[in-house]
């Protein structure tokens, strides 16, 4: 589709050639060009033709049906008579069929008009004289007039050549500049001119070259400037890479010194407890015997055994003591064998005291005693989802000196005496009341 | 064939006809009534007097050598005569337009290195054709008719049309032979033209034969 497009518009335009070569309207390069096409192009040499037979034949007819009828109109024959003159002379040169056939043809016109003898005869009489005395002057002006005539006509070629090569001239000249008049001083304005913009773009030229220098110079700094930024990177980069380093060893050593801290505060821990175990242990043999031997918070499958089996087992409700050592409502139960066993449940100790830091210490002691109370032991968590709490104590020589127990809240590790709040109490006296 | 009185009242047709017979009277009398007209349509085309002047006389020249050529059925005389007039003139012009250029190779017979840029041989037109060339005319465009018209009625040139109109030369160029191309399609309509030929030339040529 576009070769065919393209092909048309190829022709097209060897057929506008072929169009204005009709009429003699091609310059020199668009006739070369046409007539290498048409020596190939059968389509475009008949385009030619049609263009040429239209210019040269159908437009012809039109112009002469143009041509106004007062040119036909006989008026000064001067010119025309001296041309026919002319003409005679020329053709006598070209050919010599005419006047024997126009004898033959006078002759025949003759013959052909007996009515009018008489003026005929005058007439070739005079036909007669006339071509005596026309063929005596023809003879000696012939030869001059021919070279005459074509003396004129070669000059007249040559003058109307010459007119033509300078309107065609003075066409490119127009096309090049057509306000100017003197072209030898268009020329001159033309080099000023050349030689003032040559100038202009020299003295443009050293400006840029000078400006090019300051931008290769800042160009230049610019560059060391982005080397010593980026060495600059680099270390820091270095720097960063070694901190990161550093971060993680520190890190490192930081989970390590938190794990040192930890298992030290674990011994501390532990040291603590057992110098509270020492301590307990140096005021009191039966606390530190009973600090030595923490029992279990819940009593044991024999402890269970023997204490719902005993025949003289105490079920002691514990109630909450208010500020003025009065009981309220039950808040634990205490299961206790005499001198052999005693389990305590209590509840909720936790809600009653909301801090976390401390713990529920129990004490036993002989309300007819004044003496200090026997440290029975810390309580410990033993059903979470009840909050239950247990302790347990067998240890038989404890239990036998003390009737009545109660709890205080004590801080972690315990105390060797009792000294914080007291909140559970438990009053072992009376005869076993199970079974 | 009848004889005949050298008068001016011959019409251009039986000038014609007696030149065929050889008379030189006869030639003299349609010398002196068509070369004015013949040289005045030259000049327009030439713009050279010489030139036109020389132009009449070929014509002359022609008519005499190929006098029997003329065919009053086709056409006027005085059609003949000036379209063969306006022909050479064309061609005169052509040949001088490329002589600018080739001096020494152009022949105006035609360029014998240049068999696909010979003018067409000169073919008598009819009344009809013209007829059909002035309705070509009329149906292209007003610039196309314009451009033609003016290169080939009023004999300028196509720079001089460019000048005139205030258009590029480029434009012009187009123009002329869209105009051209465009009496090429009407001009192909051979039927129409064999038609219209058909229905008149009998005619034509038996008041031919009356007037002689």
């Amino acid at each position: 589709m576009k070769s065919s497009f393209s092909s048309d518009s190829h022709h097209e335009r060897f057929e506008e050639l072929a169009a204005l070569a009709a009429v003699g309207e091609l310059n020199p390069l668009e006739l070369e060009r046409l007539r290498n096409h048409l020596a190939e192009c059968r389509s475009c040499r008949e385009t030619y033709t049609e263009f040429a037979d239209i210019a040269s034949n159908d437009l012809g007819v039109s112009v002469a049906g143009r041509e106004s009828i007062e040119d036909l109109a006989l008026g000064d024959e001067t010119n025309a008579r001296e041309h026919l003159v002319q003409f005679r002379s020329r053709l006598k040169t070209e050919t010599s069929r005419l006047y024997p056939v126009s004898k033959q043809m006078g002759g025949d016109v003759r013959a052909d008009n007996g009515s009018d003898n008489g003026h005929i005869r005058s007439q070739a009489h005079r036909r007669v004289v006339y071509g005596i005395a026309a063929a005596i002057l023809l003879t000696g002006s012939i030869a001059s007039g021919i070279a005459v005539w074509r003396a004129e006509k070669d000059v007249s070629a040559e003058r109307l050549r010459s007119r033509e090569l300078q309107s065609v001239v003075d066409s490119l000249k127009r096309d090049k500049s057509p306000e100017r008049t003197a072209p030898d001083n268009a020329v001159v304005r033309s080099l000023e001119e050349s030689q003032r913009a040559r100038d202009i773009l020299q003295k443009s030229l050293k400006v840029s070259e000078t400006k090019n220098d300051e931008l290769l110079a800042r160009e230049k700094a610019s560059q060391e400037k982005l080397a010593g930024a980026i060495a600059t990177v680099e270390q820091l980069k270095q720097q960063v890479a070694a901190n990161s380093g550093d971060r993680e060893r520190l890190s490192k050593l930081q989970l390590e010194s938190d794990a040192k801290l930890r298992e030290a505060l674990a011994e501390l821990y532990q040291a603590r407890q057992a110098s509270v175990q020492v301590s307990m242990k140096g005021e009191s043999r039966e606390d530190a015997s009973l600090e030595a031997n923490v029992p279990p918070a819940s009593p044991s499958e024999v402890e269970a055994r023997n204490l719902f089996g005993a025949r003289d087992l105490h079920i002691v409700d514990v109630y909450d003591v208010t500020g003025d050592g009065k009981t309220k409502r039950t808040y634990g139960r205490v299961y206790y064998v005499e001198k052999k066993l005693l389990v305590f449940y209590a509840f909720d100790l936790q809600d009653r005291q909301n801090h976390k830091q401390v713990v529920f210490q129990a004490w036993g002691y002989r309300e007819a005693n004044v003496g200090k109370p026997l440290n029975l032991g810390l309580f410990t968590i033993d059903d979470s989802p009840t909050s239950r709490w247990a302790l347990t104590v067998n240890r038989a020589d404890v239990l036998s000196h003390i009737d009545a127990v109660f709890v205080t809240i004590e801080p972690v590790g315990g105390s060797a005496a009792p000294r914080g709040k007291k909140v559970l109490y438990a009053n072992l006296v009376g005869p076993p009341n199970h079974p | 064939m009848a004889g005949h009185q050298h008068v001016g009242l011959l019409t251009d047709e039986a000038l014609l006809h007696n030149i065929a017979h050889g008379c030189q009277d006869c030639f003299d009398l349609l010398f002196l009534r068509f070369f004015r007209p013949l040289s005045n349509l030259a000049f327009k085309i030439l713009r050279d007097r010489s030139e036109a002047e020389d132009i009449a006389q070929d014509v002359f020249l022609a008519i005499h050598q190929q006098r029997e050529r003329f065919d009053p059925s086709v056409g006027s005389a005085r059609t003949w005569i000036l379209q063969f007039g306006y022909y050479k003139s064309l061609k005169r012009r052509t040949y001088l337009w490329r002589r600018q250029f080739y001096a020494p190779h152009v022949d105006e017979g035609g360029d014998g290195r240049d068999p696909a840029l010979i003018q067409p041989e000169f073919i008598q037109r009819s009344v009809e054709e013209k007829e059909i060339v002035e309705q070509g005319l009329a149906g292209l465009t007003p610039a196309q008719r314009r451009v033609v018209e003016l290169l080939h009625f009023e004999g300028h040139t196509l720079r001089e049309i460019s000048q005139m109109e205030g258009k590029e030369l480029g434009a012009i160029r187009n123009s002329y032979y869209r105009g051209l191309k465009e009496l090429k399609t009407i001009f192909r309509d051979g039927v129409r033209r064999i038609q219209v030929r058909g229905t008149v030339s009998a005619k034509r040529r038996d008041d031919y034969e009356i007037k002689l």
